[in-house]
């Protein structure tokens, strides 16, 4: 009997016009973003590839590139705003990433909206979670008003298998149309020659398809429960709608602004005086030694220990600014985990977030990066230190390898279990309230 | 009788539940932007004064910052401000370079700020199209439309007072909001209430209402044409989104795919390794000359070597100021592209009338370039020559005549005497006139869109089916 | 009248509800197979409330409602079995065919695996036409509707039928039509409860009559009582009399 309602559940929602309008949006809006983001994905490459080629390191600079992400056609996140291009040398590491053209000239372009990208994973957490709310919205409430609940109810149907029913059946049509939306957005990215998925893009494009599910599944469940408790359809429209106003536009905005406020950062000011206090101790040999080093170098003599204690103190000063941009980058993660702990709430910020893990587009594998830079830079301390004790094998050195790290799945689901968490929490609380309300509901 | 139809609606839209919430919600995010704005412009102002003052009292030739002041407006329209550079850092030679924006956590997700902009143009304009969407539809789902329309009442009327009351509604809650966010500010900064400052909010209040009557006349379009007020909703909604959020968040992708400018890495590839190879073959060429006898004297060498540097310098600043140029104009396309949407219409005039934005950001980056010639003309004026500064260095070695010739890469030096006549940076100011000017299409834009829905609203209305 | 086993039963029904009204007070009824009882009173009197305790919509406040001998609150999935429900304003799924509407509800009354021209036989039956079996529901009018109402009725083929307020809203030939259709039913030993406003067609039909008027049910005539009564005056006159004391 409950298959005999799931079928009429999904026939009914496919005959439905909102339906179909709401599909048709879907699609339209998936594959305009995806094709819009494989551009934006092929220019980088581009850049990337060509960057590779002809701006190699030499012995005194090194470049180091990042990659764009693949996924990044479909999950955004940071990848396109984060810098790709960093460049070291024994004297120094910078901070960060910074695109080809250095720091403070290549900004990325400031969106009108001020909202992130519109990309795959925006046209889920938007897009359809508004389409769910206009499936559900009424999936009790409607029956209730034209009398077919009674009708129902007057044949030996038990109460937990009707709700189970009509569940289920909105449930696959929400499903299908995450599926179908899915796989023509693939389509659209694998199209292309440039593009090919490994296995472990394949397990992760798997696995966000999953989180989506799930998402929609949370909003399904609210908009049911609404849909039970409220009689009259429009009201029950308006209050899912103002909920997902909350839960999507305001509130996960509010978490930032609120980390921003309570948990201050240091200025630029403090960063440089820490930094300054740090090589404090060496700063009077420091510029002995330059001083004496660049005299030398007029006259055209270095002694070997006066080159050798150069490029130490070098490396020093180096080394103890990267420590105070290190500790700093951690204050950023802090402050930015706690704009994420208040939003926790908003099932959209939960599934944004591990979104972005799955994609490789966020700051885990942008840190993965910069401490293999820092690794890297280490490396060349030691290398040229070779100049002065060393020199034929300082000619001989082979350059430096650098392989561009990939997060294992492992580590990404260490990430994340806790948004998989609370997301099903919320869901199955949302169907559990449904259930007990639709039980004790008076149908008359 | 259309009297009777705006209150009877303005009374039905104020008792709703949408418009409770949106009350509520105007209140809290008003306030929100208030308390943020206050302590935001504290600590822009107090960043900005610090740094002026250090500039002040430690001027110097070789290189000197300018520093963008914080406006008092930013609670209207914060612009970009944030990501915006705080300022330059100038050299000789018309050398400047953008310092990162102050603080900003690069590791946060992208969130628009809380200002008066942001809050009309998302929040305001999906609850006009909540107090909207079953004007008509709702009316005659519920059967009363026709009652209604079997009175002597015209259906041009009838709709001219649905629309007055849509819009009376959103600016009830607008205006208390406005005035909850003034006070706040207010308080703590009172020089925010200076009357050229009341002006412009005066105008961003009208512009408001301009924007959200696009959204008005679009609900009732929508539902006069389509009279199923859960589809009409959607519809709507969709429309929205286009608007709001897909619009312009493309028009930056497309931009770039019509725009002529070398990507990023081509232009970078330029500046470094082409122009720099270059400079470095020329310098290795001088023993070359030496040896031929076209240089004969050090001084010679030496000049030869830093034309050669200067040279270099020239077109890499030329590049530079190439990628800029080339920068902007991708941005304007960008904002062109992106103002076939009303949302991005309104956030322009809205920046435009608030004296903020990327047009400001350009009138800045102007000043700078006026400043740096006057700066040039100060060095020139103490050290007789101005050199510019660069992020290569070059020492090589000639032998001219036995004798071995340190050649440096030449670097600008600091003046040692009085330099109480520094010249001062300022930055130029804007009347609110000039912002209506430079919005004018904007503000066109917005009244055009208006004048469309409303006559589509208006044929809908009179053609649609109300039995 | 025949001597059998009544298929529904009223014994003693109550309810109170919770703001304090006493919409049913000691009712006390039977309906046996093929006889009609059609319950009549004002709007409020109570006959919706019987008819939503018997399908257990509601619990009773004291007594029991029993269909086919089961007490419909002790369980009810096995006592619904036994009954068919038509309900007043029966809109059924408008972006479904007759035939589609008619399917489900079939399936829904254990009635599985029957064949198109099955279906059709029924809505024959009833007198719908026949191009509107394959139409969308949402195009009918209202006696189409109670058509295939009672069609879903038959097809379950449950020995009791509970009808609420069937013809109101129906033209006259519609209803007449709809009487007749019932009549066929009661041949088939079908034990119908019908409430209703209309008091001509329920003197047509109805082997029983029972007015209601604030709760209780006041009266009780028979067929062959009312050949000598008029039940028209016997109807207004209670209407028109004092409230009943609580």
């Amino acid at each position: 009997m409950v298959k005999t309602i799931i079928k009429r559940e999904i026939l009914e929602y496919l005959k439905s016009t909102k339906f179909l309008i709401g599909l048709g949006i879907t699609l339209a809006l998936a594959a305009g973003s995806t094709v819009i983001n494989v551009q934006n994905y092929k220019g980088r490459l581009q850049d990337y590839q060509t960057a590779m080629q002809e701006m190699k390191s030499d012995r005194f600079y090194i470049h180091l590139y990042r990659p764009p992400q693949v996924l990044s056609t479909l999950i955004q996140g940071k990848d396109a705003s984060l810098g790709n291009s960093i460049t070291i040398t024994y004297m120094g590491i910078p901070a960060r990433t910074s695109g080809y053209m250095g720091e403070g000239r290549s900004q990325p372009q400031r969106l009108v909206s001020g909202f992130e990208a519109i990309d795959f994973a925006f046209v889920v957490r938007v897009v359809l979670s508004l389409m769910v709310v206009f499936i559900a919205y009424n999936a009790v409430s409607e029956e209730k008003s034209t009398g077919t609940l009674k009708l129902i109810l007057s044949n030996s149907v038990p109460r937990d298998q009707l709700l189970l029913g009509k569940l289920l059946g909105g449930w696959f049509v929400i499903i299908g149309s995450l599926i179908l939306a899915a796989l023509m957005s693939l389509l659209l990215v694998l199209s292309h020659s440039f593009i090919a998925f490994a296995s472990s893009e394949w397990i992760r494009v798997l696995v966000f398809i999953g989180l989506s599910a799930l998402y929609l599944t949370v909003f399904y469940g609210l908009s049911l429960f609404v849909s039970v408790l409220v009689d009259r359809p429009s009201v029950a429209l308006m209050i899912l709608l103002q909920a997902w106003v909350l839960l999507i536009v305001i509130y996960p905005n509010l978490g930032v602004i609120a980390a921003e406020n309570l948990f201050k950062l240091p200025s630029k000011q403090q960063l440089d005086r820490q930094k300054e206090a740090a090589f404090q101790p060496y700063e009077a040999e420091y510029k002995k030694v330059i001083d004496t080093f660049t005299q030398g170098v007029g006259k055209g003599e270095v002694s070997k220990e006066l080159g050798l204690r150069s490029v130490e103190l070098d490396a020093l000063r180096a080394e103890v600014i990267h420590k105070v941009d290190e500790e700093y980058g951690r204050e950023l993660t802090a402050q930015t985990n706690l704009a994420r702990a208040i939003s926790s709430l908003s099932p959209a910020v939960l599934f944004d977030q591990a979104a972005v893990q799955y994609g490789r587009t966020g700051m885990a594998q942008y840190e993965m990066f910069m401490r293999e830079a820092y690794r890297c830079w280490k490396q060349d301390v030691e290398r040229s230190k070779l100049i002065y004790t060393d020199r034929e094998a300082f000619k001989k050195a082979p350059a430096i390898a650098f392989s561009v790290p990939s997060e294992s799945m492992a580590n990404a689901f260490a990430a994340t279990w806790l948004d998989w968490l609370l997301l099903a929490f919320f869901g199955l609380a949302f169907f559990a309230l449904s259930y007990t309300a639709f039980l004790k509901k008076d149908v008359r | 009788m259309i009297k009777a139809i705006i209150r009877k609606e303005l009374l039905d839209h104020v008792r709703s539940v949408q418009f409770a919430v949106l009350l509520a919600a105007s209140i809290a995010l008003f306030a929100a932007n208030g308390i943020i704005f206050v302590r935001q412009y504290s600590q822009f102002n107090s960043d900005y004064r610090l740094h002026v003052t250090q500039v002040e009292q430690h001027p110097s030739t070789i290189g000197t910052s300018l520093f963008r002041s914080p406006s008092l407006l930013l609670f209207m329209a914060e612009g970009g401000e944030k990501s915006s550079p705080q300022g330059y850092a100038l050299w000789p030679k018309l050398t400047f370079s953008p310092m990162p924006a102050a603080t900003m956590n690069f590791k946060m997700p992208e969130v628009p700020d809380l200002d008066w902009a942001f809050i009309i143009k998302i929040v305001f304009s999906l609850y006009v199209i909540l107090l909207g969407f079953e004007a008509v539809s709702g009316e005659k789902e519920r059967g009363t439309l026709c009652l209604v329309l079997s009175n002597a009442i015209g259906r041009l009327r009838l709709l001219t007072g649905k629309f007055l009351a849509i819009i009376s509604s959103a600016a009830i809650a607008l205006l208390v909001g406005l005035i909850v966010s003034l006070i706040i500010i207010s308080v703590l900064l009172p020089a925010v209430l200076s009357l050229p400052n009341l002006a412009r909010i005066a105008v961003i209040f009208v512009l408001a209402l301009t924007y959200l009557s696009f959204f008005a006349f679009l609900s009732l379009f929508f539902s006069a044409l389509l009279l199923r007020s859960s589809l009409v909703l959607l519809v709507l909604l969709a429309f929205w989104i286009l608007f709001a959020f897909f619009i312009p968040d493309t028009s930056g992708v497309i931009a770039q795919k019509f725009s002529k400018i070398p990507s990023e890495y081509e232009m970078a590839k330029l500046v470094g390794p082409t122009i720099q190879k270059e400079v470095w073959d020329r310098i290795s060429k001088l023993q070359d000359r030496i040896n031929k006898g076209e240089l004969k004297t050090e001084k010679d060498v030496r000049d030869q070597a830093d034309l050669a540097f200067e040279e270099g310098q020239d077109r890499v600043r030329k590049l530079y100021a190439d990628y800029d140029n080339a920068m902007q104009q991708r941005a304007a396309l960008a904002q062109k592209i992106s103002r076939v949407s009303p949302v991005s219409l309104f956030q322009y005039a809205a920046e435009d009338i608030s004296g903020i934005g990327p047009a400001a950001y350009t009138r800045f980056l102007q000043d700078v370039r006026n400043y740096s010639r006057v700066y040039d003309d100060y060095i020139l004026k103490k050290m007789g020559k101005v050199i510019g500064t660069s992020p290569w260095s070059f020492s090589d070695r000639a032998i001219l005549n036995g004798k071995s010739i340190f050649l440096q890469s030449p670097y600008p030096q600091e003046y040692r005497g009085d330099k109480s006549d520094f010249p001062r940076f300022s930055e130029t100011k804007t009347t609110l006139l000039d912002g209506l000017v430079g919005g004018l299409w904007d503000i066109a834009g917005l009244l055009l869109w208006n004048i469309i829905l409303a006559g589509l609203a208006f044929l809908a209305f009179i053609h649609a089916d109300v039995r | 009248m025949s001597n059998s086993n009544p298929i529904l039963k009223a014994d003693d029904l109550s309810k109170r509800y919770e703001d304090g009204v006493l919409a049913l007070d000691h009712l006390n009824l039977e309906v046996r197979p093929g006889e009609v009882y059609c319950l009549l009173g004002a709007n409020g009197a109570g006959k919706t409330t019987t008819i939503n305790l018997f399908l257990n919509f509601i619990p009773p406040t004291t007594g029991t409602c029993y269909i086919n001998g089961i007490d419909v609150t002790k369980d009810p999935l096995k006592a619904k079995r036994f009954v068919s429900f038509v309900s007043e304003n029966v809109m059924l799924y408008g972006n479904f065919t007759a035939r589609q509407n008619l399917d489900f509800f079939a399936k829904l009354g254990d009635k599985t695996n029957l064949t198109k021209e099955q279906y059709y036989q029924v809505m024959r039956r009833v007198s719908l036409q026949e191009k509107a079996f394959e139409q969308r529901v949402k195009t009918f009018s209202k006696g189409m509707r109670q058509k295939l109402g009672i069609s879903i009725a038959i097809i379950k083929d449950a020995p009791g039928i509970l009808l609420d307020e069937p013809t109101s809203g129906l033209d006259p030939k519609a209803a007449e039509e709809f009487l007749e259709i019932l009549s066929e039913l009661k041949k088939e030993s079908k034990a119908i409860l019908m409430s209703t406003h209309d008091i001509f067609r329920a003197k047509e039909i109805a082997d029983r009559v029972g007015i209601m008027k604030e709760g209780r049910l006041v009266m009780e005539r028979t067929r062959e009582e009312l050949q000598h009564e008029d039940l028209v005056k016997i109807y207004i006159d209670y209407m028109k009399s004092e409230p009943l004391k609580m």
